[in-house]
């Protein structure tokens, strides 16, 4: 390639294991819009996506919002980040950029039954063969969705058959490692949706590079009672039984007595490493680190907790409830008390896709899990969400407020949020609340 | 394999190093090995659950966690776990959660929902009482599963796996390896480069006064140090440890958000592997071109085993051997990687220098090499093809190259020497 006169990013670097000059795949727009602009001949055998005879696309009319997020997007090159509440319909959104850009599409998802959602969602809209890559299935089509880590493992061979990329729930995108499905792609297009793009690591700032700036945004009380359901939230406080109390003051005593013998504050941005540091060094410290644990499984799984949700579960039998937890044991308590289905990590597919069909066909009137369906999955008639535990990430409370949101006629979601008194769970309850959506 | 969670190491001016095993740190490792071997033996049938909980009576000091805990994992790592098959346990979890949704659903008009009603209900449909049906609610769960088999190693055996799997472990978070290698035997040669080939790493051979340097990374490290390759460098490892003389050079990054330190090993520091150099797989390429020339009336094919050092331009490691069925002629052919442009040109130069054997070198499209590099009287043809080799086309090449050969044998000798 003749260099001389052009003006080529600073990546493009001469490789002598390869014998010529490369950039990163993502870098493929800018140097064939130089080559352009300088008007000079050129032969590209990068390109191997296509262009898409799609059919045009069905589904509800698109909102208004919808609309002034697509034309935002397509001034902006078709490159950007739509900030959306769940419930929204950022995928619709995707679709009706999809439609608008008409070039093979690569959605990319955090989780796999996300991916399920979209392969059905395409396919709905698109009436053709849409390809799936993870969870032990590799079909290459056209029209494709895949998992972050899927991504991350294989565009380095499929880079270059995409035009499009939409990074779904894209906030998980900024990381060492999940950005190379970004940066070893040479999509000109590419859309990244969430409800909640700030990271604590502030990798937000990598959207430009990656996918674009944000070019459009609203927020839940912006949309709620037009395009989402009204809502309600309500924290329940409870308190821990004699025993647990005794074991509760017991264990924290243990570990605040070697936080201050040892000089850390928890609350400081290197205190929790510290901690970890310092408890590896002593026996003293490995007490002290698993009594940190108990009296914070103490506050998160109480058994007042378990007596609350059995009794939500029996007021709100005619609805449609998902109850979430910090973590799988506490899950697994729970579904085995009130013997209602779970989802976790360890559900194999075919059960996973099974109970959330039935849950949204109403076969089943709750849903346990802990973390998983903390993003993303659309099951617009559920209209109770139980947080028995949580950690104090925003994202988190939002994206599981999120999940009651999806608007249906008459529909009023109550989020019910499940504290122990006096202990820590107090404070991570303050931290997660403090968004617009709480207040 | 093991993860960088099993790891001790120490870190001091840029240099990582793993703490050697000896002393009391050797002694205890062989108590652990010999603890958590006969647990597993002890648990054949029993649970995974039965099985962890004898685990932890084992008594691990602070500062051994590490080293036990990788232990036990690569102990772990030769046992099979099943389920009971004769259940299907998402269909017993459907039965029993709609029941108690549906009764649930009923309390709503008065009554209350009484879980235990529901389980004594549907256990006679199993064949189980309430506390089986209890039990098998959940009993796919790998806490669940049984021990069926344990195929156990040694503890010296155990120890000898642990420092290598420590090593893999610690290349997880390699960027690059930078090794000097000295061939004792030609299969050492033919393994490194197969795994090498087979794993798609990049690799630059240096000529060194005794030996070669090989530099191995991934076609992303012209941007800066990744670990992307890192799982493909543990990979390569232990077919490294089967070679007499090496030593091996790492840029390792341990800790997120640090600074890379250097990581050096050599062939002293660990016993060879007494096992015979590894048959490494195909890449499915070959193996499909293999499968054609299966019965092909001309040609005999099988994988080559010849190694061809080049003076000046590394070595030429050939993957199949083709014989000519009615002359005995020989003609080796070789793949060349997606990345390996540089190394195509280098064969280009190779076959215009000269080659012991005729050779066609295989090359993806997308390499962007025209066969008309090479001459007409030149020892080696290309082939350049888009997806797959096409057997016919090979099959005309290795013809022309046969009839070359036999009308000026002289060349192609004086250009071998």
């Amino acid at each position: 390639m003749e260099l001389e006169g052009l003006s080529m990013p600073e990546a493009l670097r001469w490789d002598e294991r390869s014998a010529c000059f490369r950039a990163p795949a993502s870098y493929y727009p800018a140097v064939l819009a130089e080559l352009h602009r300088k008007q000079r001949p050129y032969l590209d055998e990068a390109r191997a996506y296509q262009n898409l005879d799609l059919a045009p696309l069905r589904g509800p009319q698109a909102r208004p919002y919808q609309q002034e997020a697509l034309q935002a997007w397509l001034e902006k090159r078709g490159r950007g980040v739509v900030v959306l509440p769940t419930g929204a319909g950022k995928s619709h959104l995707a679709l009706m950029a999809i439609a608008a850009k008409k070039r093979s599409t690569l959605v990319v998802a955090p989780t796999l039954d996300l991916v399920r959602q979209w392969h059905a969602t395409l396919s709905r809209a698109f009436e053709c063969e849409v390809g799936i890559i993870g969870g032990g299935e590799y079909n290459l089509q056209p029209l494709c969705v895949t998992t972050y880590d899927s991504a991350y493992l294989h565009m380095e061979r499929f880079g270059a058959r995409f035009g499009m990329l939409v990074f779904d729930e894209c906030h998980h995108l900024p990381t060492e490692s999940y950005a190379l499905a970004a940066s070893c792609s040479i999509a000109p297009f590419r859309l990244g949706l969430s409800a909640t793009p700030e990271r604590a690591d502030g990798g937000e700032a990598a959207f430009p590079e990656l996918i674009g700036d944000i070019v459009y945004r609203r927020d839940i009380v912006e949309l709620s009672g037009s395009y989402l359901a009204e809502y309600a939230v309500q924290r329940i406080e409870v308190e821990l039984n004699v025993d647990e109390r005794l074991a509760y003051l017991r264990a924290r005593e243990c570990y605040q007595s070697f936080l201050r013998r040892e000089g850390i504050r928890l609350a400081s941005p290197s205190g929790w490493s510290q901690f970890l540091s310092h408890a590896a060094r002593s026996r003293e410290g490995r007490e002290a680190f698993l009594a940190f644990r108990e009296q914070r499984r103490l506050a998160f799984a109480a058994s007042a907790k378990m007596d609350c949700v059995e009794a939500l579960l029996a007021e709100h039998a005619g609805d449609r409830v998902i109850v979430f937890t910090e973590d799988n044991a506490t899950a697994y308590a729970i579904a085995r008390r009130c013997l209602a289905p779970i989802i976790t990590h360890r559900s194999k597919i075919r059960e996973r896709v099974e109970l959330l069909r039935d849950f949204a066909e109403g076969r089943y009137g709750a849903l346990i899990t802990s973390k998983v369906l903390n993003e993303g999955v659309d099951v617009p008639s559920a209209n109770v969400a139980i947080v028995v535990s949580g950690s104090g990430s925003v994202r988190e409370h939002v994206q599981r407020l999120g999940r009651i949101l999806r608007q249906a006629p008459g529909k009023r979601a109550l989020l019910y949020e499940l504290v122990t008194l006096a202990t820590g769970e107090t404070f991570t309850s303050e931290r997660r609340r403090d968004h617009s959506a709480y207040r | 394999m093991l993860t960088v969670e099993h790891l001790r190491v120490r870190e001091r001016e840029g240099q990582l190093s793993l703490p050697a095993l000896q002393g009391r740190t050797l002694q205890r490792a062989q108590q652990f090995a010999e603890a958590y071997l006969g647990i597993a033996r002890r648990c054949t049938g029993r649970s995974r659950a039965e099985l962890e909980g004898e685990v932890a009576t084992v008594e691990v000091g602070l500062r051994e966690r590490p080293l036990a805990a990788g232990l036990w994992k690569l102990v772990l790592d030769r046992c099979r776990f099943e389920e009971d098959q004769g259940i299907d346990y998402i269909a017993l979890r459907r039965r029993v959660f709609e029941e108690a949704s549906r009764r649930r659903k009923e309390c709503l008009a008065g009554g209350i929902f009484d879980r235990l009603n529901v389980l004594e209900a549907l256990a006679p449909e199993f064949g189980l009482d309430v506390q089986g049906l209890e039990e098998k609610l959940f009993g796919d769960l790998p806490e669940s599963q049984t021990l069926l088999e344990a195929d156990l190693r040694s503890p010296a055996q155990l120890l000898r796996d642990y420092e290598i799997a420590r090593v893999q472990a610690l290349l997880l978070r390699a960027s690059a390896l930078e090794i000097e290698w000295l061939p004792r035997r030609s299969e050492e040669t033919r393994a490194l480069f197969r795994k090498l080939k087979f794993l798609q790493l990049l690799y630059r051979v240096d000529p060194l006064p005794a030996g070669y340097r090989l530099t191995i990374d991934g076609p992303l490290s012209l941007w800066g140090p990744t670990q992307k390759y890192g799982l493909r460098l543990a990979l390569f490892f232990p077919t490294l440890l089967q070679c007499v003389d090496w030593r091996l050079r790492a840029q390792i990054r341990f800790r997120k958000g640090k600074r890379a330190s250097t990581f050096e090993i050599d062939a002293s520091s660990l016993p060879r592997a007494a096992q015979a150099l590894d048959e490494e797989t195909l890449r499915p390429e070959l193996t499909s071109l293999l499968e054609r020339f299966g019965d092909h009336p001309r040609w005999r094919v099988e994988r080559a085993e010849e190694i061809m050092p080049l003076p000046g331009l590394g070595v030429c490691v050939p993957d199949l051997r083709f014989e000519d069925r009615e002359s005995g002629a020989l003609v080796y052919a070789e793949l060349l990687g997606y990345w390996s442009r540089q190394g195509a040109w280098q064969r280009v130069e190779m076959a215009r220098r000269g080659l012991p054997h005729p050779m066609l070198f295989l090359l993806p499209k997308s390499l962007r090499i025209s066969e008309e590099n090479l001459d007409e009287d030149a020892a080696a043809e290309l082939y350049v093809f888009r997806q797959q080799a096409n057997a016919h086309r090979v099959a005309e090449r290795l013809s022309r190259l046969v009839e070359k050969a036999k009308e000026k044998p002289r060349k192609i000798k004086k250009l071998a020497r």
